[in-house]
């Protein structure tokens, strides 16, 4: 941790107003991404970083330096955008399926790159919200399906095939994005 | 970005730090929201301070004239604040004004309000309907389920009670849990976890038949264990508490109500079993399901969480604390109102101060000596005999005989010869003194200092309110003080011989009260040492003199202070 964080962190834990906007200038823009990767609509992003900040700077007294910092903001945001679809009330009709365990060999497969992360980033937004949800959890905040399950209350089973089916959906659209830049 | 055969790596690679710039609106809106309560929490004590003081002033200006002291209770009462410990001060979620902000930023309205009461209302309707017709069934099953912690079960049995009952019970409840079917799981107690809505489980769908109670119980028991391993290894996530709305926030809230708080950690199965021994009714508020409600699905949750959030150690005040101090001081005072007969000289005091404070407020008590010295100025009249010296002059006449010879220069025979002899008169004269005594009446003016000394008794209430090293202290109170001694009465009179006129006796109040208001300034050298410097006003109650004037006295005080605990 730099000399600079650690002065954030503990002016912020001192409820130091100079302090606190540092904290937002430094970490708002990764905290937003985050968000919108949640959320479809600006304003519920827009909601749920500001009660992100809101919630870091309540707890960030109990943060004691263990583990990365930035590691455990992004914690906390992820969590309050899941209260935050919670709140909403959105439902996810998430039916359970068998999962092919073909197509989880295959998605392993493919030469990916030479994309803009804003179109990955576009691309993970125009997924439906069940698809989305889930994998954001897995793939980019590092939940276990288990822990994915508990949150959702689904099924292991019903995580694993919402994942896949998002990534194949993903991979479709990446493989299709790269053909038209070759073209 | 080289290639990646791993889709996921490849989306996390290229996503996971990915930066998006927020509006502008959200950075203004939030560091508005922190200066806010920042400015609120911060600046209160010193608006409460400072209406302390116009109060107390302004009680003992009005009622000066008859010397009638200001009442401490109200005093008190106006100064009592929050607890304004920087530990206890949260951002928000803990104070109640920055909590209205949020509420604010989250454009959370009276609507939600309505919302909340419809929502209450419709619980308790489906409540009492369950009631009438389907928990009859469901508190059999309640009865079965001691020790089972998973709102899941219930649910399963409630929706069979429901079911069961469809041509008896409709409205808008069951119209709902039928067409939805949605089953919300609140988050353990002791573990905040987020859970979103979906529909029923295939599994349970697709059993086609409905599992005995047994069956279900057994499953559920494994989902608990599971659950709780899960529960272990997640240290590492946010904490964030039950939302107002959802079960948990119920059935605390009912528990409180009901005066069961210490269930509150406790499955609600277990709520239920203690609660057949109590009230029928208020086991079904506790028991009601009603998530699809959705006036209860619009309530706002985390503005209106704040009195029945569970027991979170982070938010407990501290119990106050009681320190202690002592502060010797000098003094000096000047009168407002000299009269003309009358000057008074400033008077100074010495003494010690011991406090109690508690949290800002103080109080203290002291004993000090002091010295009021006044001039005052006399006239007196003296008789006495003057004498006169005159001085005189004797003049005598006296005669002398003048020779008158001429010499004829052509006679050398040397013989002189007289022609005429003649008489001059001169005068002669003597001073002589003539001494003449009168009686006579001098008026005449005197000075006279008179000194009185007094032990001097302080009581009075402090509000302290610093910041860093520097801080204010704001008192009202009182000093009592007697007479030590006549003092010194010392007169002049022309020739200079100390004397006492007799009108030089005064009658001097032996005891006398002074109410007091002061502001001062203290800066802290070290951790417990304190240097102040105070000004201060003073009203005596009556006169020091009796039959002159009550004094006011405008001074000022420097002293040390050691606080210590």
């Amino acid at each position: 941790m730099t000399e600079e964080l650690n002065d954030i962190i503990k002016g912020c834990q001192r409820r130091k107003y100079r302090y606190q906007k540092k904290l937002y200038d430094k970490y708002a823009s990764l905290l937003y991404a985050i968000c919108f990767r949640y959320f479809k609509n600006a304003d519920d992003a827009n909601d749920a970083l500001q009660e992100g900040f809101i919630k870091i700077y309540e707890k960030i007294g109990a943060y004691r330096g263990e583990g990365s910092f930035e590691g455990w903001i992004k914690r906390v945001q992820v969590n309050i955008c899941l209260m935050q679809i919670r709140k909403n009330k959105r439902t996810y009709a998430l039916e359970d399926e068998v999962v092919d365990e073909s197509y989880a060999e295959e998605e392993q497969e493919g030469n990916f790159n030479g994309i803009e992360p804003q179109v990955l980033f576009r691309m993970i937004k125009e997924l439906s919200d069940g698809y989305r949800t889930v994998f954001n959890m897995y793939v980019l905040d590092g939940y276990s399906h288990k822990e994915i399950s508990e949150y959702l209350s689904i099924s292991e089973g019903t995580s694993k095939s919402q994942l896949a089916r998002a990534k194949k959906i993903l991979r479709e659209q990446v493989l299709s994005w790269q053909n038209r830049v070759k073209n | 970005m080289k290639g990646k055969k791993d889709i996921n790596d490849f989306f996390k690679d290229g996503v996971g730090d990915f930066r998006m710039e927020p509006p502008k609106k959200v950075r203004r809106k939030l560091l508005l929201v922190l200066l806010l309560g920042k400015l609120v929490s911060g600046y209160r004590k010193y608006v409460v301070g400072a209406v302390l003081l116009a109060v107390g002033t302004a009680v003992v200006f009005f009622s000066g004239a008859e010397g009638e002291f200001v009442d401490n209770k109200s005093v008190r009462e106006s100064a009592v604040v929050d607890d304004l410990e920087e530990e206890h001060l949260r951002s928000f979620s803990e104070s109640e004004v920055s909590k209205n902000d949020l509420t604010s930023v989250k454009e959370i309205n009276a609507k939600e309000e309505s919302g909340r009461e419809a929502g209450v209302n419709s619980q308790k309707r489906f409540s009492q309907i369950q009631k009438e017709e389907v928990f009859s069934t469901v508190e059999v099953a309640q009865n079965e389920l001691v020790g089972k912690n998973d709102r899941k079960e219930f649910a399963s049995i409630q929706k069979r009670a429901i079911k069961s009952n469809e041509d008896k019970t409709r409205g808008e409840v069951n119209e709902v849990l039928a067409k939805e079917a949605v089953l919300v799981v609140e988050p353990k107690n002791d573990d905040e976890k987020y859970r979103m809505e979906v529909s029923m489980e295939p599994e349970e769908k697709g059993s086609g038949e409905e599992k005995t109670e047994e069956n279900a119980l057994v499953e559920i028991k494994k989902e608990n264990e599971e659950r709780d391993e899960v529960n272990n290894n997640g240290a590492q996530l946010a904490q964030v508490e039950p939302e107002a709305g959802t079960k948990d926030y119920i059935k605390d809230s009912k528990l409180e109500s009901l005066k069961l708080s210490d269930l509150k950690d406790t499955s609600i199965d277990t709520v239920t079993k203690h609660l057949d021994l109590t009230d029928e009714a208020s086991k079904d508020s506790i028991l009601v399901l009603d998530s699809l409600s959705p006036a209860l699905a619009k309530v706002d949750t985390v503005s209106q969480n704040l009195g029945a959030e569970p027991d979170d150690s982070s938010s407990l005040k501290p119990k106050p604390k009681l320190s202690y101090a002592l502060a010797p001081y000098i003094a000096a005072d000047v009168v407002l109102n000299n009269l003309d007969s009358m000057k008074y000289l400033p008077a100074y005091s010495v003494g010690v101060l011991a406090g109690v404070s508690i949290k800002h407020s103080t109080v203290y008590a002291g004993v000090a000596y002091s010295s009021t010295s006044f001039e005052q100025s006399y006239t007196y009249s003296m008789d006495s005999v003057v004498a006169y010296f005159r001085p005189n002059y004797d003049v005598t006449e006296v005669q002398e005989m003048k020779i008158d010879s001429t010499v004829n220069g052509n006679d050398s025979s040397g013989v002189w010869v007289s022609y005429d002899t003649t008489y001059v008169s001169r005068l002669d004269s003597s001073l002589v003194t003539d001494t003449i005594y009168n009686n006579e009446t001098f008026d005449k003016k005197g000075v006279q200092k008179i000194s009185l000394n007094y032990l001097t008794v302080p009581l009075y209430y402090a509000y302290t309110f610093s910041r860093g090293k520097h801080g204010v202290e704001l008192s009202v109170g009182t000093e009592l003080n007697f007479l030590l001694n006549n003092g010194d009465v010392s007169g002049t009179t022309p020739s200079g011989s100390v004397t006492v006129p007799e009108h030089a006796t005064l009658n001097v109040e032996k005891f006398y009260i002074n109410y007091r208001v002061s502001a001062a300034y203290f800066y802290k050298i070290s951790g417990n040492l304190e240097v102040f410097t105070e000004l201060r006003y003073r009203q005596v109650n009556k006169s020091l003199i009796r039959g002159s004037a009550k004094n006011r006295y405008l001074g000022g005080a420097i002293g040390l202070k050691w606080r210590f605990d």
